[in-house]
């Protein structure tokens, strides 16, 4: 198959995927018997009917369900998220501030992610059976095996609470005041600013989340960087490389690497829907305004639609990664046709 | 997220299981140190649940505000929490919680995911573009996004994230068996079973069933352990258990705000932690020795 | 073959420009704005310069709940502190008197003998933080958009008839019928007086169908259109909110430059934060953490909340067989250990509770409740025809109640106080939201609840507490016709000293009912760093930052 042929489809298919995924929230949401008027309106403007009744209209609650569902829908396609009664303002907005703290956070694990754990599947691959070899499989099995936020907890608790060698909670320190918006990722807005002293701030709150968060995935990577490197290595051309009398170094980041470093493109890829169910539960524990915390906020209002934009904002960044992954793929490697 | 990949690795290639395999593999496995230590971790924690409210000093939701806060010492050796609570009997008991949850997930999820995925390969057509556009969907979400949002929805209880976790889990079982499936169907010793007349279930279970069941087993291992992240991520945020459960994750939560007192968090999560990397280290054993192409690379 | 290269990197462009752009397009759209080095406060490089908290800048640290700060529509718990800092109203109160209401933005005013007519006189020259003057027509706008929005807050005008300008000074404000507690529902900050004008250019409007034409709150969540002493500068969601002083306030300009009130969640956090000088406050600091700031001597401030923290039991027998007796609710209450809730739950930072109204309101007397007398309730149990003692279900929701109190904890403690006369409860956590939906609904047996207050007079508890059908009331089937006559007199009434004896007689005959039963008040305490002086907590506004100064 042709490879815009494949993105076409791809693309098509997301939408009614994407739609089916917000049909199902929506029938699941409403067996509940729960009100979320409930959550948002007080005891007194409860006994208020024109209260009620307004908030009813406002919040589209007082249409039969299947046109509420026809109407989020409509809205949907027009990029019309709804309102979040938790915020009282368009989602939209909400995605628009929140999004961006979840992806510098993404972002900064998957460079930790690509970083760390290749390099150290290299290692334990040239190093193999030897202690590199096991000390790189404990950890990463560690690293798979270990929850976020207990680990998130005990670096915090020791790092800032006990040592204080790194910033609490948040993205900024307190007195520093935020540099102006452009991008909403303050490392990067601080940047642009000229702002070094709010930089430095931010990156330095920033490393131990990111850390947290990329250490399942760099468990992952450093894994299959290994065995595909151990495969490449037993290949007849890098055997031809050596007899060529190549220093060995040169075959094998020239040779070896560059070959293995495709099944590692994937799992990297791949890693990034991984990193962002972490994001959810790091920024739990960092304080971090990001994606994470508006969900956990929209769900104790039973604001579905917050919910639901979340979800479908994820898993539309998620499939767009894929995608560009499977590009990827195609390109560095020609041998393979996406699609199959 | 690796496991798509491995398993559609699976899905290709054509093994066939004998008895002799499976007792090749068990020899196989008790040379594995890491799949041994997987397996004792896991006996450990196995009989912990069992017996948990006999060996257990304290009644988990016995509260004792006098000696709230301890830090861990002789009568309480995990310290107490907020409430006066015994720390070490809560994280003991949380294994009859965590460990079922797990085991309880991953059987639904791939029986389910077995039963629909075979369906769906043998009967083809549009039941099965449906439930493969379904399953697409669903493995278009990171897990725990879907599952918080499935959670909320529903309203937060452990019955409800379990559920969830189950409609996030099933769908890379349908893959895998109709994978297999759709292999067997297109064999021709199948259509010559089927000419004198043997019944499709025997079909099922002499010829699919056998195929699937390495990758599935792995598969399923390893899943035991995400099932146990996810739970507890979602009672950490406060859709999944509800107290005074001392389910791990939920036990996790409440010692966030505790710097000071770091055994509220660090125990539980101990616990959950050697759960899953007993699974874990059992999964990968069980991959190296069931599945000939890692094998050779390790 | 080359040709094919080429292709797939223009699709990689074009998707990574597509990938770009959606990002793009995520950020804020109204105003992306260029860099604007004028706009830069210039407070910041002084700021810059000093990790310790400047010479006249406020830092406070706390949980921040603040979904809107549109005086119209915020209804949570902390935007009042941010609204008074902004807004005033026509009347307030004097300190922590919360008996007593005295002028404002109003300069006096008269109730008419039917006790149905409210004429306030307006202080001249007062300026809005826009320039403009505020006058009658600004108290009208602001009540009916009040009204209008339909918002959560829109009850509060439930009570008024109609609003007239007479000039512009005077304004004539109608109730439908007497009320006794309109003057205190005057200093919610949801009564504070816009200025009209600003408010109608960004949107606003007070026409009846403002719940549906009024787009002003997005303005008013980073402006501020009041008179008040700060001027509101922003405020960024989960990050802060800032304030800045107002030069022409009309009582004089206050002594602090500028607050700035950061969103931060843990106590841990804040602890650290105030130890270390980052912050000036910390306002969510537990008993723990507050014992060892004090000890490292620091400044604590100490405060009653008006909240409280509740127990409802039906006197419905299709609900409850036994609790359906006076004598066994009653003995219920004789069983419970409320020193020990307040001192080992709480650790002292309680008052005790004697009915359903708040001390510190009119018509109080904190000594009112029942004392813990076990062989009384025993006594009481048998004159119910339960010697051996009944089970009763208790639904919780589950959650934490003010002052920090979990209700698990709290039910726990109650369910052994009462083992020990031989009552045995099965409890239940509930989520708040299904455990209300129930408890609405009248289902539940027996309960504990939080209140709190929408206003600071007693009426606010007396009528959905004591009244037939009033809120609260439905809910245990509460039905005592002198209870109902009484709460619903002292509402009607002006005369102080009248309401408290009647408010007092009230909660006498709803203690021996003992249908609710007052369990604890908690208590506030901040931390504030010793340079910092003249914080006072106010339960409905937290804090007054106008009084507040640092040396």
């Amino acid at each position: 198959m042709r490879l815009w042929q494949y993105i076409l489809r791809r693309i098509v298919f997301m939408v009614p995927l994407l739609i089916s995924v917000t049909l199902m929230a929506f029938i699941v949401s409403h067996l509940v018997p729960a009100d979320p008027l409930g959550m948002v309106l007080s005891e007194r403007a409860m006994n208020n009917p024109e209260i009620v009744q307004a908030y009813r209209e406002r919040w589209g609650l007082d249409k039969p369900l299947h046109m509420q569902y026809l109407i989020y829908v409509w809205n949907l396609l027009h990029g019309d998220f709804g309102d979040s009664i938790a915020t009282q303002r368009p989602i939209l907005r909400d995605l628009a501030q929140f999004l961006p703290a979840t992806l510098e956070l993404t972002l900064a694990a998957m460079v930790f992610t690509i970083f760390l754990g290749i390099p150290f599947g290299v290692l334990a691959a040239l190093y193999r059976d030897r202690w590199p070899d096991h000390l790189t499989r404990v950890l990463s099995t560690i690293g798979v095996s270990v929850p976020v936020f207990w680990l998130g907890l005990l670096l915090l608790n020791a790092l800032y609470f006990h040592l204080r060698l790194l910033p609490g909670p948040g993205r900024l320190d307190p007195y520093i005041t935020p540099p102006p918006t452009r991008t909403g990722m303050i490392t990067v807005d601080s940047l642009l600013a000229g702002d070094w002293r709010a930089f430095w701030s931010a990156l330095r709150h920033l490393f131990l989340p990111a850390l947290v968060l990329g250490s399942y995935t760099m468990g992952t990577v450093s894994r299959i960087t290994r065995s595909s490197l151990l495969d490449v290595l037993a290949q007849d051309y890098i055997r031809t490389a050596r007899a060529k009398g190549l220093a060995e170094w040169t075959v094998i980041l020239r040779h070896a690497l560059r070959n293995a470093l495709i099944p590692t493109v994937t799992v990297v890829g791949l890693s990034f829907g991984d990193l962002m169910s972490g994001a959810v539960l790091t920024e739990t524990i960092f304080s971090w305004p990001g994606m994470g915390r508006y969900a956990v906020l929209a769900a104790s209002y039973l604001d579905l639609q917050a919910i639901m934009g979340v979800t479908l904002v994820i898993a539309f960044t998620y499939v767009v990664v894929n995608l560009l992954v499977d590009i990827l793929y195609a390109i560095i490697d020609p041998r393979i046709q996406v699609g199959t | 997220m690796t496991n798509t990949v491995t398993s559609t690795v699976w899905t290709l290639q054509r093994g066939e299981a004998t008895r002799g395999r499976v007792r090749a593999a068990w020899r196989a496995l008790r040379r594995n140190r890491a799949a041994l230590i997987g397996a004792f971790i896991l006996l450990v924690w196995f009989f912990i649940a069992l017996t948990a409210p006999y060996i257990i000093p304290y009644d988990p939701d016995q509260q004792n505000l006098a000696d709230r806060l301890q830090p861990p010492n002789i009568t309480h050796w995990f310290g107490t929490d907020e409430l006066g609570r015994d720390i070490f009997s809560r994280v003991l008991y949380g294994a009859r919680i965590s460990i079922p949850i797990g085991l309880i997930v991953v059987a639904l999820s791939s029986l389910m995911g077995m039963f629909v995925g075979g369906i769906s390969g043998y009967i083809g057509g549009l039941f099965d573009e449906i439930v493969m556009r379904v399953a697409d969907a669903v493995l278009a979400f990171p897990s725990l996004v879907l599952a918080m949002a499935i959670t909320a929805a529903l309203g937060p209880s452990i019955n409800n994230a379990m559920l969830a976790i189950v409609v996030v889990l099933w769908p890379t079982y349908a893959r895998v068996m109709r994978g297999q499936v759709l292999a067997i169907k297109s064999m021709e010793f199948i259509e010559a079973a089927h000419a004198i007349g043997v019944p499709n279930w025997r079909i099922f279970l002499r010829h699919v069933l056998p195929n699937s069941y390495t990758p599935i087993l792995v598969k399923a291992t390893l899943d035991v352990g995400n099932a146990i992240i996810i739970a507890a991520g979602l009672s950490f945020i406060g859709l999944g258990a509800v107290p005074p459960t001392p389910e791990w994750g939920a036990m996790i939560s409440m010692g966030r705000l505790k710097f000071a007192q770091w055994w509220i968090a660090t125990f539980p999560g101990l616990a959950m932690f050697t759960v899953i990397i007993g699974f874990n280290f059992l999964g990968d054993g069980l991959r190296d020795i069931l599945d000939p192409r890692i094998r050779r690379r390790a | 073959m080359r040709k094919h290269t080429l292709f797939r990197l223009t699709v990689l462009i074009a998707l990574f420009a597509l990938v770009i752009s959606a990002c793009a397009g995520a950020t804020p759209a109204p105003t992306p704005k260029p860099a604007a080095p004028t706009k830069e406060p210039t407070t910041e490089p002084t700021e810059a310069k000093a990790p310790e908290t400047g010479g006249d800048v406020l830092i406070v640290a706390r949980s921040l709940d603040i979904r809107t700060l549109d005086p119209g529509r915020q209804y949570e718990i902390t935007s009042p502190m941010i609204v008074h800092a902004a807004y005033e109203t026509l009347v307030t109160f004097a300190g922590t008197d919360y008996t007593k209401v005295v002028p404002n933005l109003a300069e006096r005013w008269e109730i008419s003998d039917d006790g149905l007519t409210y004429t306030f006189y307006l202080r001249p020259n007062v300026k809005f933080h826009t320039g403009n003057t505020m006058t009658a027509k600004d108290v009208k706008f602001s009540f009916e958009r009040l009204r209008n929005l339909k918002d959560n807050p829109a009850w509060l005008m439930d009570v008024v008839d109609k609003i007239e300008v007479v000039d512009d000074l005077t304004v004539k404000i109608t109730l439908k019928e007497p009320n006794a507690a309109f003057l205190a529902m005057l200093v919610s900050p949801n009564f504070s007086v816009l200025d009209s004008e600003a408010v109608k250019a960004h949107g606003g409007t007070s026409a009846e169908d403002a719940d549906k034409t009024d787009t002003a709150t997005e303005w008013l969540d980073q402006n501020s259109a009041g008179t008040g002493p700060f001027i509101l500068k922003g405020w960024t969601r989960g990050v802060e909110v800032v304030l800045e002083r107002n030069p022409d306030y009309w009582r004089g300009p206050a002594k602090l430059s500028k607050v700035i009130v950061k969103d931060v969640r843990d106590p841990a956090t804040q602890r650290m934060m105030i130890a270390g000088g980052d912050i000036d406050v910390a306002m969510n600091l537990d008993v723990d953490l507050i014992q060892a700031y004090k000890q490292e001597g620091g400044q604590v401030v100490e405060g009653n909340t008006m909240d409280m923290v509740y127990m409802a039991m039906t006197t419905n027998p299709e609900i409850s067989e036994p609790l359906s007796k006076k004598e066994a609710r009653q003995a219920v209450a004789y069983a419970i250990d409320y020193d020990g809730i307040i001192n080992d739950l709480m650790r002292g930072a309680a008052i005790r509770l004697p009915s359903i109204i708040p001390v510190g309101l009119l018509g109080t007397d904190p000594n009112l409740g029942y004392p813990h007398d076990p062989a009384k309730a025993k006594e009481l149990l048998a004159k119910a025809g339960y010697p051996d003692g009944f089970t009763v279900k208790m639904v919780y929701p589950n959650r934490t109640f003010a002052g920090g109190l979990a209700a698990e904890t709290l039910a726990a403690k109650i369910q052994a106080d009462l083992a020990e006369v031989g009552i045995k409860l099965d409890l239940e956590p509930r989520e708040p939201v299904a455990h209300l939906a129930d408890y609405r609904a009248g289902k539940l047996a027996m309960t504990i609840s939080p209140w709190t207050p929408d206003f600071l007079d007693p009426h606010g508890w007396a009528i959905p507490f004591a009244v037939k059908g009033g809120s609260a009331a439905k809910r245990v089937y509460y039905d005592n016709p002198k209870a109902s006559e009484l709460a619903i007199q002292a509402g009607k009434i002006t005369d102080p000293e009248k309401r408290a004896q009647m408010y007092l007689e009230l909660q006498k005959i709803m203690l021996d009912d003992a249908a609710f039963i007052g369990l604890i008040q908690p208590k506030v305490l901040i931390a504030v760093r010793p340079n910092v002086k003249g914080y006072v907590f106010n339960p409905v506004w937290w804090v007054d930052f106008y009084e507040i100064s640092k040396e």
